[in-house]
């Protein structure tokens, strides 16, 4: 125990690694100051949840639209003796050019105009959200994305051959209505894109850098200080190994974890989602450009919870990579960019395939992808077939790794320092 | 110079040219590749391409107003072969359309009609007629050269102007460079690009190679006997100008390389091309083509040594291969960022770059690592030798 905690202290002891954590907080921080100009709208949306509730129906629509068509009066109230006109919607008002003349009104008009122009976009949207959903058809979008990539031959039939659980997903989510949510629409606001796309991934790659530093740092303390004869030789000799192993997996945990809370901490008191824990993820106002359901009904939180335990697999599964590396190169310099190549290769794998065979699909099998993709996790897309996408690549790479983790446990055990 | 020699030998050394070879493979397939192989991308930028190709051939560099008009002649005789084609075509009689005129108002007119929508989408994408791809090219260019006192220069910079953008936008109207040929869409738009791209990869590269060059002696306990030897402290300026030397050795290289594959671009006829075209954006200054890529060149040449004088300093700091990197990674992450949006040719020389945040940038890339380095020197000569 006490020989763990030591291979830990020449981590966390190490001004490199503590100096780019904070760089990295340092950045998410500006990630988020950078789009930070959306929270008051996101605080307006809230309040619109918290009035009307979050789901969609024929009661909640009616308080809309009674509130929407007051709310309009009053604004054409006001241009009405301002500026003598009155519009039919908000968009209208918006795209009149001889009107808009910020001068003319009070401060407290313009935040009623705005106001009404968000309850004009949620009740025209919700009015219109089943025929939105039900003309976005997964099969068609499939079939776009396979002639995208230019798929073909056995690779397209498998993916054909899923298709009936694609439609059978697209229809439970039309009867259980998980789509009839209020959430910060993706087409204005991009929240998604903005946690799991530029934060995840910001959050992602710079766990990852510290993970392949740190455990190429543990694991080959010993050698690149030159004290490997001695300490190898001691009573608890090899097995130190496994110290290695054990505190290099704490670290990079512990370290992914104090970016996660910081950043998240951080990312939740700005944007706030008070209203929207509880909504589906598959809402269709969270539709974006390339996913617009998830495969299991998932609230935002159930989401986000899935999303960060997946990012822990990830940064264990990597952990494992860097530890077969390092037990065969004893640089640690070395360790680092070879990890970097064999990141491109497994990155560029799907190209020394054809597009019709089916290893140019299985190729994307990866925790490459997966790390690069944090955007589409457990979201419904052609290309990773299957619902269980993400469970097969973890739990398989899981398996692989281990048993390299093992024989090279097995054969540090034996094998000749010089 | 033996030293120096022996020096670079253990720079190049083999483990380590197998891992830039990996590195540089990659890379090459990442980022470069599809610029190279994929030029031009698509429509309409072959379009643009072959009028650019065209327009060269029989103009030269400069379209004056004769030329102009003979522009404009084969733009009329386009459009009569596309009314020929419409006329001949049952489905664009269905619609009532009997010539170009029309079935480009239908397009721009209606929106919702889908008949329409289909019927251009199967002669652009399925049929890919060329002349409905190479007349809106064609229209544009003219319209730009008619208008070019009125709109050059404005699109880029959205409108507001500084007196000196103003001035700058004035002269090369006047003078005439305006009329220059040079289809700026897919060219230089690539050369963008693939320049970034080259540039990033010969950093990595470069970083890779030259950066465990001290901490290569310190962990193999050699400054005691090294500074205890006839040679002694002056080693540091020789280990310095070995890695500067092995810096540039590989920079040439793969710049040859790599702007070796760019040749096969096809973009020999536009070198000597004026790059402040009416086609296409504005710089502060007259070059070429050709001189745009020789300063390009040039900078990335500038960025790649400073960058490699950096590595040399941190590795002369560093007691561990972890804080190199950790320390070269921030100002590897910099320096990215600066190709990407503004330290190298194209951008470096927009019309929207002042020129004086350019200057700031290269003297601080040198300024500094020439400092730190010199810094380093002095304090070498009298550090105590078990530091």
């Amino acid at each position: 125990m006490r020989i763990l905690l030591y291979e830990i202290r020449k981590v966390i002891l190490s001004p490199v690694i503590l100096a780019l954590t904070v760089l990295f907080l340092g950045f998410n921080f500006f990630l988020i100051y950078e789009n930070s100009y959306i929270k008051d709208d996101l605080r307006s949306i809230n309040q619109l949840a918290h009035m009307y509730g979050t789901e969609i129906n024929a009661e909640m629509l009616k308080r809309m639209q009674s509130d929407y068509e007051a709310s309009l009066e009053k604004v054409n109230e006001i241009t009405n003796s301002v500026v003598s006109k009155k519009y039919q919607n908000m968009d209208e008002l918006y795209s009149d050019r001889t009107f808009y003349i910020p001068e003319k009104f009070s401060e407290k008009n313009i935040q009623l105009f705005n106001n009404t122009a968000l309850l004009d976009f949620y009740y025209n949207n919700s009015l219109h959200i089943e025929e939105s959903f039900l003309s976005r058809d997964p099969i068609k979008i499939a079939e776009y994305e396979l002639k995208v990539y230019g798929i073909s031959g056995p690779a397209a039939e498998l993916i054909r051959s899923q298709f009936d659980n694609f439609s059978e997903r697209y229809k439970e989510v039309h009867e259980n209505n998980e789509y009839k949510h209020l959430f910060p629409a993706q087409s204005v606001w991009e929240t998604h894109l903005l946690l799991f796309k530029t934060m995840f991934k910001a959050l992602l790659i710079e766990s990852l850098i510290l993970t392949v530093l740190v455990t190429a740092y543990i694991m080959n303390f010993e050698f690149d200080r030159g004290t490997y004869l001695l300490t190898y030789s001691s009573k608890r000799g090899r097995k130190l190994w496994l110290d290695k192993f054990c505190a290099s997996l704490i670290t990079n945990i512990s370290i992914l974890s104090i970016l996660f809370v910081i950043s998240l901490a951080a990312y939740f008191s700005v944007f706030s989602y008070k209203e929207f824990w509880h909504v589906p993820i598959s809402s269709y106002f969270n539709a974006g450009k390339e996913w617009f359901m998830s495969w299991w009904n998932l609230s935002f939180i159930e989401y986000l919870a899935a999303a960060i335990v997946l990012a822990y697999l990830l940064i264990v599964l990597f952990t494992l990579m860097t530890v077969v590396l390092a037990r065969w190169i004893r640089n640690s310099y070395l360790v680092f960019f070879t990890f970097l190549c064999l990141f491109g290769v497994i990155f560029i794998n799907q190209g020394l395939f054809p597009n019709s065979s089916i290893l140019f699909l299985l190729g994307s099998f990866t925790p490459v992808h997966l790390i690069l993709n944090s955007v589409v996790w457990f979201m419904q897309r052609a290309i990773t077939f299957t619902a269980y996408y993400e469970i097969i690549t973890i739990v398989a790479w899981f398996v692989i790794l281990l048993l390299f983790v093992m024989y090279c446990t097995r054969s540090f055990r034996k094998c000749d320092l010089k | 110079m033996r030293i120096i020699i022996e020096e670079m030998k253990k720079i190049f050394h083999p483990v380590m040219m197998l891992i830039f070879v990996l590195i540089n493979l990659l890379m090459y397939y990442i980022f470069i590749d599809f610029d190279v192989t994929v030029f031009p991308n698509g429509r309409p930028a072959t379009d643009m391409y072959n009028i650019g190709i065209e327009m060269v051939e029989k103009y030269g560099y400069e379209l004056d107003e004769d030329e102009l008009k003979d522009f404009k002649k084969v733009f009329r005789q386009e459009i009569n072969k596309a009314d020929k084609y419409i006329q001949a075509d049952q489905e664009f009689a269905k619609l009532g359309i009997t010539n170009y005129r029309e079935y480009q108002e239908m397009r721009n007119g209606d929106h919702e009609n889908p008949a329409i929508e289909r019927l251009s989408s199967r002669i652009m994408f399925e049929d890919g007629v060329d002349l409905f791809w190479e007349i809106p090219e064609r229209e544009n260019i003219i319209e730009e050269m008619e208008f070019v006192n009125e709109r050059y220069g404005y699109s880029y910079t959205d409108g507001k102007l500084t007196d000196k953008q103003e001035l700058r936008i004035q002269e090369i109207v006047q003078s005439g460079t305006v009329n220059a040929i040079f289809p700026a869409y897919p060219v230089q738009d690539n050369f963008q690009t693939i320049s970034h791209s080259i540039a990033i990869t010969i950093l990595v590269s470069v970083i890779f190679m030259i950066s465990p060059i001290f901490i290569r002696d310190y962990k193999n306990n050699m400054f005691g006997l090294q500074y205890s030897s006839k040679i002694g402290r002056s080693l540091f300026m020789k280990k310095v100008a070995a890695g500067m030397l092995s810096a540039f050795i590989i920079t040439t290289f793969l710049i040859i390389v790599y702007y070796g594959m760019y040749s096969t671009n096809d973009i020999g006829m536009f070198l000597e091309s004026e790059i402040n075209s009416f086609m296409g954006s504005v710089y502060w200054y007259d070059f070429t083509f050709l001189q745009l890529i020789l300063m390009t060149v040039l900078l990335t040449y500038v960025i790649m040594l400073s960058m490699s004088l950096l590595a040399i300093f941190v590795s002369s700091i560093c007691k561990n291969y972890i804080s190199i990197i950790g320390i070269l990674l921030p100002l590897f992450a910099v320096v990215y960022w600066l190709i990407k949006t503004r330290a190298l040719p194209v951008e470096a020389f927009f019309l929207t770059r002042t020129q004086w945040e350019i200057g700031i940038i290269y003297s601080i890339m040198i300024m500094i690592p020439t400092a730190a380095i010199s810094w380093k020197v002095k304090r070498k000569q009298r550090i105590d030798i078990t530091d």
